[in-house]
């Protein structure tokens, strides 16, 4: 199939593992400029740049804490050196530490509201001005923040609060033509495999009507989409991928 | 330059909107795939369009609110179907008053019932992986004066999409629905129509996607 990002410049944080990973890869297989951030993960990152499509001429990675504002400044500063302007953010990066509400400390209920949600608008806003004007903003939130799950409280809060600050920022940038939307992926069958329990493992897959769970490069394929020409109308919107839950 | 190829895919495009039925079965062909079109009524322009594509595509004139009109679909595709559109009329605005039982039907039939009998009717020779795509409109969460019958219709179609892939994707089949908003082109609705029948949304199945310029 023919590269139909060439030329784009993109940001991906979170960008060396996971969702973030697969997303990374597509880009660059389909000829974007590739920015991949990551928090502390060096072996993540070298194993990313191992990649034949990882263009070292257009595709870098930096390190950098973005949940502190050095660390969000030494984003902006690599992407702008890297990629001189943005024309698709992919907001990827988060934690999972799921836990009962009565398990539930007061720092972990700040980090997960934090990671998940927070990060994602400061980020932004860090990057506002390189952001160029026709551009594409995708976050990546979670299909259990619709139907809710036991023990993940303060995960399915902040990744639904990702809908909201979906729709309003495509509000706010539509005047510039930047698009703004969420993906929502189900259980993510990452390079790692799924960490479940083969019982558990199995229950979730009679859940899933496609009957396989959804992998990371199918969830890039439509991050890619949202960022791409063919979604020139699609703004604000929350879009599942989970095989049909 | 785009990224979808749908060469060797068999698509079935029908409804009664001739404008997303053009712009989606227009689409289609350029990226590769084999067209039957077919509309109610006629479409010179679009017979025209098919056939300066080049490839073996086809359109039909047929009423897929009725069994007998599905049939007819049916006989002009050879073998198996990849790729399955819907799209049903633009809802008109009636007020509750002149909603009479007879137009009520009508909106229900053209939307509904007409993508109930397609995918009904075409359920057997659809391919292995094979994917179908119901156009719809934002109505049905929106609402609108004047466009309740409309409005339920394009709601139905959510709880449709939900349950026909459920039912079909045990056999690799996914159902995705296209809502689209009121001040949205075609073409526009047609591009993301294009993504949902390519292999690049495997993972989408039961997802209604908003089209709607983010209003």
């Amino acid at each position: 199939m023919a590269a139909y990002l060439s030329g784009r410049r993109a940001v991906v944080t979170g960008g060396t593992r996971g969702v973030g990973r697969a997303t990374s890869l597509a880009l660059a297989r389909e000829g974007a400029s590739v920015l991949a951030c990551y928090q502390r993960d060096d072996s993540a990152a070298a194993e990313l740049a191992a990649h034949d499509e990882w263009a070292t001429d257009r595709c870098h990675a930096v390190r950098a804490d973005l949940r502190t504002a050095p660390g969000r400044a030494r984003l902006v500063a690599a992407a702008r050196e890297h990629l001189g302007g943005v024309d698709i953010l992919v907001n990827n990066l988060g934690t999972y530490r799921p836990a009962a509400l009565d398990a539930l400390s007061a720092p972990d209920l700040t980090d997960s509201l934090h990671d998940n949600l927070t990060v994602h608008i400061v980020v932004t806003q860090a990057l506002l001005g390189l952001l160029a004007d026709g551009g594409a903003v995708v976050n990546i939130g979670a299909g259990m923040a619709d139907r809710g799950r036991p023990e993940h409280v303060a995960f399915t809060a902040a990744k639904a609060g990702l809908a909201g600050f979906t729709r309003s920022l495509a509000k706010e940038l539509a005047p510039r033509g930047i698009r703004v939307n969420t993906v929502a992926p189900g259980v993510v069958e990452t390079e790692r495999g799924i960490d479940l329990p083969p019982p558990v493992r199995a229950s979730l897959l009679s859940a899933i009507p496609l009957r396989r769970f959804v992998t990371a490069t199918d969830v890039a394929d439509v991050v890619l989409f949202l960022a791409s020409d063919l979604a020139v109308a699609v703004a604000g919107a929350t879009v599942k991928v989970d095989g049909g839950i | 330059m785009t990224a979808i190829d749908l060469t060797g895919r068999r698509a079935l495009v029908v409804g009664t909107a001739h404008d997303a039925v053009r712009a989606c079965a227009l689409s289609l062909a350029a990226a590769g795939a084999t067209v039957v079109a077919a509309i109610d009524g006629t479409a010179d322009d679009l017979e025209r369009e098919l056939k300066e594509a080049g490839g073996d595509h086809r359109l039909v004139c047929a009423d897929v609110t009725r069994p007998d009109g599905v049939d007819v679909v049916l006989e002009a595709c050879h073998g198996a179907v990849d790729i399955v559109v819907t799209a049903g009329p633009t809802p008109g605005s009636t007020p509750l008053a002149a909603l009479t039982p007879d137009v009520w039907r009508r909106a229900l039939d053209s939307t509904l019932t007409a993508a109930v009998l397609v995918v009904r009717g075409v359920r057997p020779r659809l391919a292995v992986e094979a994917s179908i795509v119901h156009i719809g409109s934002t109505l049905g969460s929106r609402g609108e004066a004047g466009a309740s019958a409309g409005a339920a219709a394009a709601a139905g179609l959510v709880g449709l999409t939900r349950s026909l892939a459920k039912e079909l994707g045990p056999d690799g089949v996914r159902v995705n629905l296209v809502a689209a908003g009121p001040a949205v082109a075609a073409e526009h609705v047609a591009a993301v129509v294009l993504f949902l029948a390519s292999e690049r949304a495997r993972g989408a199945s039961g997802e209604t996607f908003i089209v709607d310029g983010g209003e």
